[in-house]
């Protein structure tokens, strides 16, 4: 492992590890489990490193095999056990039940003069955590890395008719959180 | 199919037509709908601001999450091995 030097790890660590951290919590939910995951994105990375082309940077690069292992994470997860997506589609929404709450609530944007943007990040970044964790992703991956419809499919093995769905139920979650922070 | 659709669909093709052009009769209905139905212009209203919202909440990824200082020299050491 002629490229693992010294000091390619120091630096790799304390250049990148804090910044994969974030971005895997971003999709996760459980720190250990990130911890592990940006672990292993080393490891990957440093084994691989002849296979890096300059002409991308390297923290995309990072990102980009963390990614990879993320999603490994939730194949796994779901052979192992049942699909979070399927399981929370079948908890049988009552039909029309998110209508009939909204009789006399104020629209979101009333309150956007009042709050802050440090608010309202913040708020909404608890809601976040209140979706499904691949959904979360499904998130990220959309208004963060703002990747391709057909991209995030193809990585989260769903149709499109399943991300509509998707986003649709996500903005309902969020929307239901949000209006009972702020007690609209 | 209903000629009457339900409000949850209904907001179900407008979250679709964002991520492509909806047909003639999806686009009519989806137009009449919300004409007469408050509830859904208020649901429309709601995720246009969600939208703004998360786009402004990602538009870069702050470190809010850190190793600790042990935790970067534990890293270190394995991956020197």
């Amino acid at each position: 492992m002629a490229t693992g030097t010294n000091i390619d790890v120091n630096t790799l660590v304390d250049e990148h590890s804090d910044y994969l951290l974030s971005f895997a919590m971003s999709k996760l939910k459980d720190l250990d489990l990130a911890k592990d995951l940006v672990q292993d994105t080393f490891v990957s990375a440093i084994t691989k490193l002849d296979t890096f082309q300059q002409r991308s940077k390297l923290r995309t690069w990072l990102t980009s095999i963390l990614n990879r292992k993320i999603i490994d994470h939730w194949r796994k997860a779901e052979t192992r056990y049942t699909d979070p997506v399927s399981s929370f589609f079948s908890q049988d929404r009552k039909q029309g039940h998110w209508l009939e709450s909204q009789g006399n609530n104020k629209t979101l944007e009333t309150i956007e003069d009042q709050i802050t943007k440090e608010e309202t990040n913040q708020e909404l970044a608890d809601c976040l955590d209140k979706l499904p964790e691949k959904w979360k992703g499904i998130v990220v991956s959309k208004y963060l890395e703002e990747k391709a419809s057909e991209d995030i499919c193809k990585e989260y093995d769903i149709t499109t008719s399943n991300l509509w769905v998707i986003i649709h139920r996500a903005k309902l979650v969020l929307r239901d959180c949000l209006q009972t922070k702020w007690k609209l | 199919m209903e000629i009457v659709k339900r409000c949850e669909q209904i907001t179900l093709d407008y979250e679709r037509s964002r991520f492509q052009p909806l047909s003639v009769k999806d686009r009519v209905q989806l137009r009449m709908h919300l004409g007469i139905c408050k509830k859904c212009r208020h649901y429309l209203k709601d995720s246009q601001k969600i939208d703004v919202w998360l786009k402004r909440r990602f538009e870069r990824l702050d470190e809010t999450y850190h190793f600790s200082s042990d935790e970067k020299i534990t890293l270190k050491k394995s991956l020197k091995h």
